[in-house]
């Protein structure tokens, strides 16, 4: 039984840690890209700043939403 | 082929960040055409100025390429540089230095070759160096050197262009500059069989091989004696269903020109798979030198009249 439960735990850690890890490295491909061609349009088009600081930190929310999937798996009941 | 060109020590730039520059500077190179066409060439220019300008582009893009970009394109690089070495022999046979001096300030063109051209006294020095230096690196030198002798610049600038392009078709290549290279041998090859036709001159050597064309066809096409028998491949070149009346042998350059033109635009728009940008860098390139070409007849031509204008430049 106890045995059971940990492999339960273990699980569930490892969804978490899934959860975080994927989203983390989709959000650095994505902004590395979108980083990299944010800067390009920079500098042939400086006016475009408020723009592409607004581009970049879009993707962000992927991984915020990973991490909250992470809480709620290992918060939840 | 990239040793021909120089060396730059910097590592360049991701393609994402390259790409979006480029966009950048389409646009404003499409604006500036416009400028141009509504205004006229307001600066007092010449054949070298505009070819500065184009090379200071291109040696902008090379600076910003990776060093994988950079030898993908090479080969296109090359073949566009062969015009400057073409234009530093002709200053230099009319001894122009300052001329030679401009073009050589922005060229891609290796130390040694720029050497060769800047520090040899006349035409044939020049060229017996550069066969020295590059080596047999540069294709098509040893036959534009014999033709050279029996032709001057003119056999020259014809047997680089045609060696350099049939040894590099032959090459491996990234699959959107093979296309490329093979389009353009046969834009070259419709243009040499109309001239033959027109002028009842017979000399199938003058083909260029390598291209879509089988030099068979051009052969049995050219021994038919048939005026019109350039028509054909025209057509099957611009996928076109009828030519727009090709009255000179300028106008027929330009719809052949502007065909590729337009199948460039479509690559460099995103219409085919282009994930590394191949096909836009390529596109870009070909707009800076359609740009050149218009500035030139606008140059040359500006007092023909709109309707001639029309005809001679590029869309």
């Amino acid at each position: 039984m106890q045995t059971v439960m940990n492999l339960d735990k273990v699980l569930l850690a490892f969804a978490a840690a899934l959860s975080i890890g994927i989203s983390a490295i989709a959000t650095a491909w994505v902004q590395s890209r979108i980083g990299a061609s944010g800067a390009g349009a920079l500098a042939e088009k400086p006016e475009l700043t408020a723009t592409i600081i607004i581009m970049l930190a879009i993707p962000e929310t992927i991984v915020i939403l990973g991490f909250v999937i992470a809480a709620m798996i290992l918060l939840g009941k | 082929m990239i040793n021909l060109l120089r060396y730059i020590d910097s590592p360049g730039f991701p393609s994402d960040y390259l790409i979006t520059r480029i966009k950048g500077r389409r646009a404003a190179l499409m604006a500036s055409w416009k400028t141009v066409r509504a205004n006229g060439l307001t600066a007092l220019t010449s054949d070298e100025g505009i070819w500065q300008a184009l090379l200071n582009e291109l040696e902008w893009l090379y600076g910003q390429m990776n060093r994988a970009l950079r030898e993908c394109f090479a080969p296109v690089f090359v073949m566009l540089e062969l015009k400057t070495i073409v234009l530093c022999l002709r200053n230099k046979e009319a001894d122009r230095a300052t001329e030679i001096h401009m073009l050589l300030t922005h060229t891609l063109l290796a130390d040694s070759v720029r050497q060769a051209l800047r520090d040899q006294p006349d035409v044939h020095s020049s060229i017996t160096t550069l066969m020295e230096t590059t080596a047999g690196a540069l294709p098509g030198l040893g036959e534009a050197a014999s033709a050279y002798a029996g032709h001057g610049l003119r056999g020259f600038e014809d047997g680089l262009m045609r060696g350099y392009l049939a040894h590099t078709v032959t090459t491996k290549l990234h699959p959107l500059i093979n296309n490329f290279l093979r389009a353009f041998v046969d834009l070259r090859n419709v243009m040499i069989l109309y001239k033959q036709l027109r002028w009842g001159v017979e000399d199938p050597g003058a083909f260029i091989e390598g291209g879509m064309f089988r030099l068979s066809r051009l052969v049995k096409l050219l021994a038919s004696k048939e005026p019109n028998a350039w028509e054909e491949l025209a057509k099957e070149a611009t996928a076109l269903k009828s030519l727009p009346a090709a009255a000179s042998e300028g106008a027929l350059e330009t719809v052949l020109l502007t065909s590729l033109t337009g199948r460039l635009r479509q690559i460099g728009r995103g219409n085919h798979k282009d994930n590394d940008g191949v096909g836009l860098i390529l596109d870009y390139i070909w707009r800076i030198y359609v740009h050149a070409r218009n500035l030139a007849v606008l140059y040359h031509a500006a007092d023909l009249g709109e309707g001639t204008l029309e005809r001679e430049l590029i869309a």
